[in-house]
């Protein structure tokens, strides 16, 4: 299986960087943590420090949040939606292996990509903005990366969740849409958690959206102990649980579904 | 002219009856319109705990940017995006070449050709929001600052248009003709506040060199009666200029890919 | 006439796959209803179709489009599971998916591929290694024969977007056949192949089932196909099977004749024409004969020799006429 994976990523990579030009247009188009960005900075310069929030935290929570949208967000859906009405996913179907690991390679090729663009401008970003900084300890720093991995592996287990309901319905894109609309709001995309009213804090924790944005930024600003990092994993460990199983059943039901009408 | 109209009404017909055949897309596209509009007015919101108002703009007046920030989008996803985003495929395709070769004018075709029926509801949305935000100010709205917000609001249209138009001679010109249209989002998402809240330089840029604020600071200062006949005056002809700029462009581009093409 | 066979690759037994489609209808009134009630119909694709193929035949499928062949295909290669009746693929159910049953065969559908399209050929060819798990000197020996078979050497560095449909089929038979598959399903293989690309699959084929011995179905609505390729042939329309066996059989009984177009730079009139031929169709200046098959050669050569002839054409009759031509026969 290894095996297998290897050459799946590597042509997968190899495709990541044949759409660079897309992607880096993608990226720079994305203005909106910019945007929310400016309008706290407003705030701040109405009203002071927001809730302990000062310009250099809310400067460094949302260019990482920038990274972390673009490593870690996943469109397969929209992929999967592709394949089913183009006729493609019988090709993946006649192959012998499941079709999700021919999709998790691919995401994680092009993620790779982004990266490996991403990163270095952020680290250079941090030398010339002294409003940008990160000040963590090495284990922080390896909680950080592995909630930012673990949220994106998530991420995927979601998106394919709903890829299945497309066996149904044309509407699976949308329908992850308006999840993550919804989802936007806790994951901490949208404002840092601790600036919303605690209702909607306390709801965030325990949902899957926080596991790919608010979790590793919180980390990352050194705000959370340890035992609030500990709960951070535990909750993504057992919604990968469960988006894992609904994959399973969506993708038994729904096989069933394409053999029968022919998809 | 009335033949543009014809083949508008042709062009948008079809594309309303394909659309309608996608019962489960038109139905949910409707939901959709409504529950991203929510969203953005409940996030907005979460500013609004900490201050009564940003730069100078309460929650109700922020409301009113939104609602048209809806109302242009809606347009932009509507007519621009669809045409915008297959440039690429009339260049690569050649259909480009067809379409010069047709007695209509170019620009016509390539600009309005498609249209996106998916959003319809966006517009008439983003307008109640506006409405909305107006009423819960509970400040009297003069005619003059309606008449100022129509010729405004116009003028931002126009304003959009022109941007695109520019974008698509890039594609002409060779400049990569992929994510044309996820440039013209970004652009257009900066509209989505008052360009107020930006700071600086950043604020300079978006109001003199890509007059973001034209599409909704502007209309919306207007409508809450805080333009001046000057400003409008000048903002439309900015617009105009611009109009004429990039049809120019796009002129001056065709003869140069036709050129290059023989 | 189906033919028994101990060794059988393939058995269908009475399948049937029936879909439920729904109804559109044009304009924007229609539109607007179809928003509130749905109209559904039934398609009966394939209506209790039974033969069964032995392990090293080389059987073509042939009818008109709709007939009903991809849908068997895909029956046959567990893409859908049957309404009603049995298929057995080399001892397997093909809609159970069983992962041994998936690395012994291959499906290759015409003008479709499975090939990256940003990438040149060879990188999907390193995927199917890893995914059918061939060993590297295996992978390497048979890399070598499809790449000679197929000409492909040119080729397999140019991203697959770049090449020729004509070129990206014989690379998407090479990613086809990496893993050595017994049996080989092929929809339409040549659809949208000029003549040399056709005949160049076709060779390729022929050479293919000779060497490994491969039990190869294979689709067409081009007689060409089946004639150049298969001695037994299965004529499918409706969803039914019209006729099973022998294709020289088949030929003989219902495409005695071939068909000439010509183009005449001056008239003739119809009862010149009749020397040559049954005139079908004439206006004077262009004419379609029927011709006894084993006669068209020569027919041919005097009409060029005798008729002021500017073009010339020699053509299969239409596949509708073959199939019109079994029900007449039976």
């Amino acid at each position: 299986m290894t095996f297998a994976y290897r050459a799946l990523l590597r042509a997968h990579v190899g495709m990541g960087v044949a759409y660079r030009a897309r992607l880096t247009v993608w990226i720079l188009s994305s203005l909106f943590p910019l945007m929310m960005m400016a309008v706290w900075l407003s705030v701040v310069d109405e009203v002071g420090p927001t809730a302990g929030w000062r310009i250099s935290d809310f400067v460094s929570y949302y260019a990482g949040g920038a990274v972390l949208f673009h490593t870690t967000t996943s469109f397969l859906t929209w992929a999967w939606d592709a394949d089913l009405r183009s006729g493609d996913m019988s090709f993946k179907l006649l192959k012998p292996i499941d079709p999700f690991h021919q999709y998790l390679t691919q995401e994680v090729g092009l993620r790779v990509v982004v990266l490996v663009f991403l990163l270095p401008t952020l680290v250079v970003l941090t030398l010339l903005l002294p409003d940008l900084t990160y000040q963590l300890t090495p284990i922080e720093w390896f909680a950080a990366i592995t909630a930012a991995l673990t949220g994106f592996f998530l991420n995927v287990l979601m998106a394919m969740a709903f890829a299945t309901i497309g066996f149904w319905t044309t509407q699976a894109g949308n329908l992850y849409s308006l999840w993550w609309g919804l989802g936007a709001f806790l994951s901490g995309w949208i404002a840092p958690l601790s600036l919303l009213p605690d209702v909607v804090a306390d709801v965030a924790v325990v949902m899957p959206f926080r596991s790919s944005m608010g979790f590793p930024l919180e980390i990352l600003l050194g705000r959370l102990t340890g035992a609030e990092i500990a709960t951070g994993f535990a909750v993504t460990g057992i919604w990968i649980g469960g988006f894992a199983l609904l994959y399973r059943l969506g993708w038994r039901m729904g096989l069933r579904r394409y053999q029968a009408v022919g998809g | 002219m009335r033949r543009y109209f014809a083949l508008l009404r042709i062009f948008w017909g079809n594309a309303l009856s394909t659309e309608l055949q996608y019962r489960a897309a038109f139905w949910a596209n409707a939901f959709l319109s409504l529950f991203w509009l929510a969203w953005a007015a409940l996030g907005v919101r979460a500013y609004f705990r900490f201050a009564e108002s940003v730069r100078g703009w309460t929650y109700d007046e922020l409301l009113v940017v939104m609602g048209l920030f809806f109302a242009i989008n809606g347009l932009r996803q509507a007519i621009i995006q669809p045409n915008l985003s297959r440039m690429a495929e009339y260049i690569r395709l050649g259909t480009l070449d067809f379409l010069l070769t047709k007695p209509i004018s170019s620009q016509f075709m390539v600009s309005f050709r498609h249209v996106g029926i998916y959003n319809w509801l966006d517009p008439i949305l983003g307008l109640g929001l506006v409405v909305f935000g107006l009423v819960r100010r509970g400040q009297p709205v003069s005619v003059p600052a309606i008449l100022g917000f129509v010729v405004l609001g116009l003028a931002g249209a126009a304003v959009m248009y022109a941007l695109a138009l520019a974008v698509q001679c890039l594609a002409v010109w060779s400049i990569g003709a992929e994510g044309l249209d996820d440039v013209i989002q970004g652009v257009v998402e900066a509209a989505r506040f008052p360009v107020d809240i930006y700071r600086g330089i950043v604020r300079a840029v978006l109001t003199f060199v890509i007059p973001v604020a034209l599409l909704t600071t502007f209309p919306a200062d207007a409508l809450l009666g805080r333009s001046s006949g000057e400003l409008i005056a000048i903002a439309v002809a900015v617009a105009a200029a611009l109009l004429w700029i990039t049809s120019r462009l796009w002129i001056w581009s065709l003869r140069h890919y036709a050129g290059a093409s023989a | 006439m189906a033919r028994q066979n101990g060794d059988s690759a393939v058995v269908v037994e009475d399948l049937v796959k029936h879909f439920r489609v729904h109804r559109r209808e044009a304009g924007v009134a229609a539109g607007v209803k179809s928003l509130l009630r749905r109209q559904y119909a039934d398609v009966r694709a394939v209506d209790g179709v039974s033969f069964s193929i032995g392990r090293g035949e080389m059987v073509g499928f042939l009818g008109p489009n709709g007939a009903g062949k991809t849908t068997t295909l895909k029956c046959l290669s567990g893409l859908l599971y049957p309404t009603s009746g049995r298929a057995t693929v080399m001892g397997y159910t093909p809609h159970e998916r069983k992962t041994d049953f998936l690395r012994a065969f291959t499906l290759v559908m015409g003008q479709r591929n499975q090939l990256f399209w940003d990438l040149p050929a060879m990188e999907t060819f390193l995927v199917n290694q890893a995914i059918y798990r061939i060993p590297q000197s295996e992978f390497g020996t048979t890399l070598a024969e499809l790449v000679d078979l197929l000409g492909l050497g040119p080729y397999l560095d140019k991203p697959v977007r770049n090449l020729s449909l004509g070129e990206r089929m014989r690379a998407e038979l090479a990613a086809a056949l990496l893993h050595r598959p017994a049996i080989l399903f092929l929809d339409e293989p040549t659809l949208g192949l000029d003549v040399t690309g056709a005949a160049a699959v076709r060779s390729f084929l022929a050479d293919y089932n000779v060497r490994t011995g491969a039990t190869v179905l294979l689709t067409s609505h081009y007689m060409i196909d089946v004639t150049a390729l298969t001695r037994r042939v299965i004529v499918i329309d409706q969803g039914q099977i019209r006729f099973d066996g022998d294709l020289q059989v088949l030929a003989d009984k219902t495409a005695p004749h071939r068909v000439i177009k010509v183009t005449l730079s001056s008239p003739v009139d119809p009862v010149g024409l009749a020397e040559y031929g049954e005139v079908e169709a004439t206006d004077g200046f262009t004419a379609v004969l029927r011709v006894p098959r084993s006669h068209t050669k020569d027919v041919a050569a005097r009409m060029l020799a005798e008729l002021p002839v500017e073009d010339i054409a020699i053509e299969e009759p239409p596949i509708e006429e073959v199939i019109r031509q079994v029900f007449a026969s039976e």
